[in-house]
């Protein structure tokens, strides 16, 4: 038997007795998404009379609402809501993943809620919908809740409030 | 975030997104995208800089109107702190 088999059954095996490296592997060759399989939603209205909404995953709440779960490792799947008439002092960051000493000053670097009311009040944008606060750092089980149930909560939530644009950004 | 934003459009809400990583954005297969080689936690950039955060805001808000085919990402070649900034009118 050449080497090159031997190396292959040896895979084989490997593969076989740990199945999770084999999925971990396979990860690696999944084609990047081409455009067709991306979700799209044209802009349908001149941005003055488009809402627009707010969404980070920087783990902002309003102080009287229940900080983002930072015990479990895999993460947080849900969100908090967040009037668009907030005052940015009634807003806190839960999050222990990155540096918010800086949000923490200026929310507007992750959630821009004062220059979306300021954009609002001079006419340049339609209005401001409620703003949601993610906690990204989320892994396993909880992918699959954002994508299935979180997300698609929220996303019906602002379009019941006659939303039709967001800006979103990471931490 | 690719996630929240790819729910989003299948809901009716045109989406833009900032990204902190060019290569995360170019993977997931986002809808409209900006990146910006800025350090974590600092998608707007730098807190009380006014004009930095309306400049970022108004190529998101260019990028809303103008991109016609999903995957748009545009890579923003802003320095970190390097830059002179100017209010957006």
């Amino acid at each position: 038997m050449d080497k090159q088999r031997r190396l292959n059954r040896l895979g084989a095996w490997f593969y076989t007795r740990f199945p999770a490296a084999g999925r971990r592997w396979a990860q690696k060759f999944q084609p990047a998404p081409t455009a067709a399989t991306i979700p799209w939603t044209p802009l349908r209205t001149p941005l003055a009379q488009t809402k627009f909404a707010l969404l980070t995953t920087g783990g902002p709440h309003l102080r009287s609402d229940q900080p983002f779960d930072m015990a479990d490792p895999h993460g947080d799947p849900s969100y908090r809501a967040i009037p668009a008439s907030a005052q940015l002092s009634d807003i806190t960051i839960t999050h222990d993943y990155y540096n918010h000493a800086d949000a923490d000053r200026d929310l507007n670097i992750i959630l821009p809620l004062t220059r979306f009311q300021e954009l609002a009040e001079q006419g340049r944008i339609g209005g401001v919908g409620t703003a949601y606060g993610f906690m990204g750092h989320i892994t396993d089980e909880h992918v699959a809740t954002l994508v299935s149930q979180t997300a698609p909560a929220v996303a019906r939530s602002l379009r019941a409030e006659g939303v039709t644009a967001a800006l979103l950004t990471p931490a | 975030m690719g996630l929240i934003a790819r729910a989003l459009e299948q809901e009716g809400i045109s989406t833009v997104t900032v990204f902190l990583l060019h290569e995360i954005a170019e993977q997931i297969g986002i809808p409209r995208g900006l990146s910006v080689r800025w350090p974590f936690g600092h998608p707007l950039g730098e807190p009380d800089n006014l004009a930095q955060q309306q400049t970022m805001i108004r190529h998101a808000l260019d990028l809303l109107e103008t991109a016609t085919a999903p995957g748009t990402l545009i890579a923003l070649p802003y320095r970190w702190r390097r830059e002179t900034w100017k209010a957006a009118g």
